[in-house]
């Protein structure tokens, strides 16, 4: 076990998650993957000009590259009534094409290869040491990816309203005197830093997930925008750690299984979550079952003085009139007996008082609550 | 070059693209036309575990069995995705880019599990130059059979497309139609992932459609159209990328793709760029011409107008003079008409 890379995973996962949250929310989600793919045509074109893997360059090249993205998604947009998701899908394969063909035909022989674009090695992060007055202070890598968790932890807590506001309502923000499109751009700027840091560790296609991943997760649950952005930084704390473990432990490529932990611990969420997909569904047959209860103590209700109480009420005949399955009716039969809301007489199913009152109360309250 | 075009393999590959670029991007343009334009980037990217799994499963690298396997997995992606979407709040954007990220990440997974994934990762990048004969014939009965699918379903696909509401209010089943364009989607995808790759998929079925959407406004037009621009790129990118060593094919063919949609965004007739800045400002200078006689169709007064100008549009029949007052004629009115619609400014 390495402790430097469990330290990288952590931070990259954080720094992508708490940024991921007003992606999500502003629905530019796909944006990130657009974002994730064409900062490598950054990093080759600044590489071509500083033809040195280390250099800072190729990180300024990716965040202008990234918002390069952007503003020609934008472009095609605003001018030619071309719809948001094609724009970016228009937009992101051509500049990435440009960097795959400029790598494989002119820099195939430094490492940049597809593998570590779309998977990133997170493996070999930790290699990297940094040294400061001869002795190692751990790898690089966590300390590149811990400035861009502080940078993006301060931009948010800094313009923590502005950022709120530009998302909900543009508008309302520019009628409050500053501007959406800075607000917007440096967002941008920050989503490709990250992208870019999260790309030599963890992969082009991989950081969508620890992007969106943790916001969704937290949404489905909370409402708030502070409480989304601190149940999403847990939910990325937890995913790198439990996606480390088991990583070592199947030996196969940590950021892989961080990314399969996103999926696994959304689902989780989704269904068994107390407003997840299963409560659901329980609710709802719940609900079906009493309304349809409501509905037979009501026909019994409605009938019980009229003249054709003999064939309406009739224990026979009554799976006709309200048309549905025998063994549907004596279940609700049997629970209103059990309840004492009905006695059987004569092969009729009369209603008693209390029944009445429960049927009666029952549809007040709807009325109530409308 | 010409050596090129004699090579019965090269033929026979630049036969399979073409096919490939005709039905993707036709059909293509169903979902972008539905904005879901970015759902074939999701399914290419789900589906690549898929591909892993059926080899695990059967141990085999035929393209049926592989392509099975994508299919199935797209498949569950796809309905993943629903289900997301009619249980939460959730965004539909934000919910592709979870379940196309994670996928992949789990096919990457599987791919390591069984050590480096012998030659399947060619299915990140596309690769034309290994395609078999019987990879050929599987593309074009698959074309076949979609574009059949189409003309089979075009009335409902037309209809369900444009209004949805509509198409439900006539009678028919919303849920069938969408079977149906996923289905069609994740066969186009399918057996194009082997070509042009993973990655750049999106590109092959949204960018044929936005180009020939420039041209014209009529469906059936827009779709032939698509499956042509789709058609073209795929045989030129192929080409190139025979024609020049170490090139990618998937990449060459986003490049023609893009050039193509460039082209078409700057001098398409009626929707380019450079057609649209002549008629702004044709449409500029007309009412700069005419304004006068707006003005006098609004206001019916003559304040400030220089008498030269009313007695010119006068000499041309626009304008009456009756009883010491301009009056406008038809023919002034037809022109007023025209110019404050925007319409027929060059007649």
């Amino acid at each position: 076990m390495d402790i430097g890379v469990l330290l990288i995973a952590i931070t990259v996962s954080l720094s992508s998650a708490i940024i991921g949250v007003f992606l999500v929310i502003r629905k530019m989600a796909m944006m990130t993957d657009a974002i994730s793919h064409t900062v490598l045509l950054g990093i080759v074109l600044a590489f071509l000009i500083v033809p040195n893997l280390n250099s800072p360059f190729l990180i300024l090249g990716a965040v202008i590259m990234g918002l390069i993205t952007v503003f020609l998604t934008e472009v095609l947009i605003n001018n030619h009534k071309i719809s948001e998701d094609a724009a970016t899908g228009i937009v992101f394969p051509l500049l990435f094409s440009l960097a795959i063909i400029i790598i494989s035909l002119n820099l195939s022989h430094i490492h940049l290869d597809s593998d570590s674009v779309f998977l990133g090695q997170l493996e070999f992060a930790g290699i990297k040491q940094l040294k400061l007055f001869g002795t190692n202070i751990g790898p690089v890598s966590f300390y590149v990816s811990l400035l861009v968790l502080i940078i993006n932890v301060l931009f948010i807590k800094i313009f923590f309203k502005e950022l709120k506001i530009v998302s909900f309502d543009a508008n309302f923000a520019k009628v409050l005197g500053f501007s959406p499109i800075i607000i917007h751009y440096s967002l941008m700027a920050l989503v490709s830093l990250t992208a870019v840091t999260a790309f030599e560790t963890v992969g082009s296609i991989l950081v969508v997930a620890l992007m969106v991943g943790p916001a969704i997760t937290a949404m489905l649950f909370t409402k708030d925008l502070k409480m989304t952005i601190i149940w999403a930084a847990i939910i990325a704390l937890i995913n790198a750690s439990v996606g480390y473990l088991m990583a070592i432990i199947v030996d196969v490529s940590i950021a892989s299984v961080i990314a399969t932990q996103t999926l696994i611990t959304f689902l989780l969420v989704l269904f068994f979550h107390k407003r997840g997909i299963i409560n659901k569904l329980i609710q709802r047959s719940k609900q079906k079952e009493e309304f349809n209860f409501i509905v037979f103590l009501k026909h019994l209700a409605n009938h019980l003085n009229t003249d054709d109480r003999d064939e309406e009420l009739n224990i026979d005949y009554i799976h006709n009139h309200l048309n549905w399955p025998t063994k549907f009716i004596n279940r609700h039969i049997k629970k209103a007996q059990a309840l004492n809301y009905l006695k059987i007489s004569n092969k009729l199913l009369i209603i008693t008082s209390a029944g009445i009152k429960y049927q009666n109360d029952f549809l007040n309250n709807i009325n109530k609550e409308d | 070059m010409n050596n090129l075009f004699l090579d019965p393999y090269f033929l026979k590959i630049a036969f399979g693209t073409l096919i490939l670029g005709f039905v993707t991007g036709s059909i293509g343009l169903f979902s972008t036309l539905r904005k879901q334009a970015l759902v074939g980037d999701a399914l290419s990217h789900a589906a690549f575990p898929g591909v892993i799994l059926a080899f695990i499963i059967f141990g085999t690298k035929d393209l049926e069995i592989l392509l099975l396997g994508a299919i199935v997995i797209s498949f569950l992606a796809m309905g993943l995705i629903n289900l997301i979407n009619k249980y939460t709040t959730i965004k539909f954007d934000a919910s592709l880019a979870l379940i196309l990220s994670s996928f992949f990440s789990i096919g990457n997974v599987l791919m390591l599990i069984m050590d480096g994934g012998h030659g399947l990762n060619r299915f990140i990048f596309g690769e034309a130059a290994t395609m078999l004969q019987r990879e050929i014939n599987l593309i074009v009965i698959v074309a076949l059979v979609s574009l059949l699918i189409v003309i089979l379903f075009w009335r409902h696909l037309k209809l369900y497309i444009f209004d949805q509401e509509f198409y439900q209010t006539l009678g028919f089943n919303k849920g069938l139609i969408k079977f149906l364009l996923t289905i069609l989607t994740v066969l186009v995808v399918v057996i194009s992932i082997r070509t042009i790759g993973v990655v750049l998929m999106s590109a092959l079925l949204i960018a044929p459609a936005i180009t020939s959407r420039l041209l014209s406004n009529k469906l059936s037009i827009v779709f032939i159209l698509s499956g042509l621009f789709g058609a073209l790129s795929a045989f030129m990118g192929t080409t190139i990328s025979f024609l020049i060593s170490g090139m990618p094919t998937g990449p060459s063919i986003v490049l023609i793709l893009s050039a193509v949609l460039l082209l078409l965004l700057l001098l398409a007739p009626k929707n380019g760029i450079i057609s649209k800045a002549v008629n702004q400002r044709r449409h500029k200078k007309l009412i700069h011409k005419y304004h006068p006689l707006v003005h006098i169709y609004e206001f019916n007064n003559i304040r400030n107008i220089d008498t030269t100008i009313l007695d010119e549009f006068v000499s041309l029949n626009y304008l009456k003079f009756e009883d010491n007052e301009y009056l406008l004629t038809n023919r002034g009115i037809a022109i007023v008409n025209n110019v404050l619609r925007g319409e027929n400014l060059w007649t």
